[in-house]
């Protein structure tokens, strides 16, 4: 190790004496900082994280439409199951009705699932909180929650249902037909923990749907599942490029850009702000080796006159702003992710020392706080904040390097 | 070329203060031979460290110039100056300048270094620590030492570079006499033995008699009293 380090290293860690105050309060700022960006960006990935799976489990990977009415969606369904990287393809259908309840009108969208489809419904029965998925039928529905509670209804309440096609129906007969609601039973109520998925949506059978929608055996378009970790762009483009046209392949990123682009943008915010931290502890690194430069400047006068050239001196000064970083950092990280580690224990902690009884589950409709460690993250974050300690310490060193040997030595 | 290893023409140097301007050193005229020695001395404010600065390099003079082993230093770059001094000349100061975190081996094994001469420093720098007296406290910090402890320490930091030149400011100014004594006959015993030239600044005409040539720095000018062939 050349000497310009070993003695950064002395300065900040001197032998057989304790930790000096300066190191440990530079150390601290810096690991504080890691820490709570840390903690915040991955919870904050966390929650992305379920409400990405949340979304994709709802719209699926990908929807696969013609512009129209698939007319045999069985055939399609078919083909694309055939095709590598797709674990499977399920028809859907999906539109705007009328729900009547106790002459309350209210227009939710409705989505026809393929009773056929074990998946589909095992999917919708892991998101219930009410009734029984058993009791799901072709004339029964399933309701979001948000939609339930704006309506008061519960399973076993029924509801008339009205179709746009209904009215159209009774306009081309010149009158003669009577408008008959569908009288539909509310089997269960679901909550995916999405919110829009959660609010004004509600569940079918596909041969409901094909019913109201006068669809015979076919479809607005088939979901479509793909293999575990495949990347579902890239997958869709395939499946596009090898359907041709009319069919397109739409996946869930794109269904929601807007939705996750928000979510993008309030993760870059949250980082900005909290760097600041990061920030602010490299002024106090700075301040602390520019005076331990004040403090060492005949120390300084001493390595000159050994030989020491003004670039070793400048070193060792960068090299303890370098130091603080890493050490900040690592500590930081151990910080962190034992925080994230013990972060169940923790938030019970809190709220049962301040009295709050509700747990996650009704406020977030998690049962526990999410975390998603994206490597990614933590790569920025470590060399962000190493890079500002080194900065933070390159204007003392500079200082430190253009001292003159004679004025060095004869501080007092 | 001159025979000499450490030379000084007609240096000058001034410095200002506030609106005056002093005039330090008027034409320092200084020759030392290898393996010689030679005292200065000179009342306190005469100039004595200025120039043991200059002929260290440390400074750069107004006029005149400094030569190492007959080379003008003269408009030689900082840093390439620290690598040529860190090689031929050794420095002892009134206050030791020991580096407060590193313990009394890690402050000896530290001046071999900085001046590069890193082949065997552990063994070197125990080896000359011991030479000082210090044998038995090479782990300890320079707090727990005493000051003429602490000056032997400095002393084997300045020695490990195999240098050429001593250069002594004062070197048992902060002493009581007898750990001065000592001092001195310790630094002079381990000039001799390894040929090091040696200058030494000091107010005890004793210590300044047993100098090959003796010095004096009066009103900016250096006199040479007496030069023992
Ligand atoms: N950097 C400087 N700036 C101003 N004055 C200085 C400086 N260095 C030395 N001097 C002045 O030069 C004179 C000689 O100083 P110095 O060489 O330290 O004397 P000595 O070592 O003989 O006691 C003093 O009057 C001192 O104030
Ligand atoms: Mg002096």
């Amino acid at each position: 190790m050349p000497w310009y380090l070993h003695i950064a290293l002395r300065h900040l860690f001197p032998q057989g004496k304790r930790f000096p105050f300066f190191t440990l309060m530079s150390v601290t700022g810096v690991s504080l900082g890691v820490a709570l960006l840390i903690i915040v960006i991955s919870v904050f990935n966390g929650f992305g994280h379920e409400i990405r799976t949340k979304i994709a489990d709802t719209y699926g990977d990908a929807r696969v439409t013609n512009g129209g009415i698939l007319y045999d969606p069985d055939s399609l369904v078919a083909s694309i199951e055939a095709q590598e990287g797709v674990t499977r393809a399920t028809p859907y259908a999906n539109g705007v009705v009328m729900l009547l309840f106790r002459n309350q009108p209210l227009y939710p969208i409705i989505e026809g699932v393929d009773m056929r489809s074990d998946e589909e419904l095992d999917k919708l029965a892991s998101y219930m909180t009410l009734g029984d998925i058993d009791d799901f039928d072709d004339d029964s529905l399933l309701l979001s929650s948000g939609f339930a509670s704006q309506m008061g209804l519960l399973p076993g309440d029924e509801v008339d249902l009205y179709t746009p096609l209904m009215g159209l129906k009774l306009k081309q007969s010149g009158g003669d037909e009577v408008l008959l609601p569908r009288l539909l039973r509310i089997a269960g109520i679901y909550q995916t923990g999405w919110q829009r998925a959660d609010e004004n949506t509600i569940i079918g059978s596909l041969r409901l749907m094909q019913d109201l929608y006068d669809l015979g055996d076919g479809a607005h378009g088939l979901r479509v599942q793909f293999g575990e970790g495949l990347d579902a762009e890239e997958e869709a483009f395939t499946l596009t490029q090898s359907l041709g046209r009319p069919y397109y392949a739409r996946t869930w990123m794109d269904s929601q850009s807007e939705f996750l682009s928000v979510l993008e943008f309030e993760k870059r915010m949250m980082f900005f702000l909290l760097f600041f931290i990061i920030i602010v502890s490299a002024f106090s690194i700075t301040s602390s080796l520019l005076i331990s430069v004040i403090r060492k400047t005949r120390e300084i006068g001493l390595y000159r006159s050994m030989g020491a050239t003004s670039r070793q001196v400048s070193a060792c000064f960068c090299f303890q702003g370098l130091l603080i970083g890493v050490t900040g950092t690592m500590l930081g990280f151990a910080l962190g992710f034992l925080v994230l580690a013990f972060r169940t224990q923790i938030t019970q902690g809190i709220s049962s020392i301040m009295g709050v009884s509700s747990s996650m589950k009704e406020i977030y409709a998690f049962s526990y706080l999410p975390v998603h460690i994206v490597p990614f993250d933590l790569v920025v974050i470590s060399t962000l904040s190493i890079l500002v300690a080194v900065l933070a310490g390159l204007i003392p060193a500079i200082r430190a390097g253009k001292l003159k040997p004679v004025e060095a030595l004869r501080s007092e | 070329m001159s025979d000499f290893i450490l030379e000084a023409r007609s240096v000058q140097r001034s410095f200002e203060s506030g609106e005056k301007q002093i005039e330090v050193l008027r034409g320092v005229d200084f020759q030392l031979k290898s393996g010689q020695s030679a005292s200065i001395q000179g009342e306190s404010g005469s100039g004595k460290s200025t120039l043991l600065n200059l002929l260290a390099g440390l400074d750069l003079p107004d006029g005149g110039d400094v030569l190492w082993k007959g080379e003008s230093i003269d408009g030689k770059s900082g840093d390439v100056l620290s690598v040529l001094r860190g090689s031929l000349i050794g420095m002892v100061f009134q206050s030791y300048y020991l580096v407060p975190e590193l313990r009394a081996l890690d402050n000896v094994m530290l001046g071999g270094r900085i001046s590069g001469k890193v082949e065997k420093i552990e063994e070197r720098s125990i080896e000359l620590l011991e030479r000082v007296g210090l044998g038995d406290r090479m782990k300890s910090l320079p707090a727990t030492l005493s000051g003429g402890e602490r000056q032997r320490v400095a002393i084997a930091r300045a020695m490990i570079s195999n240098p050429r030149i001593l250069l002594a400011d004062e070197p048992t100014g902060n002493l009581d006499e007898t750990t001065g004594d000592s001092i001195m006959e310790m630094l002079q015993a381990l000039c001799r033995e390894d040929s090091v030239a040696l200058v030494l600044v000091t107010h005890n005409t004793a210590y300044a008699s047993r100098m090959d040539d003796s010095w004096h720095l009066k009103q900016g000018v250096l006199e040479l009293s007496e030069r023992v062939e």
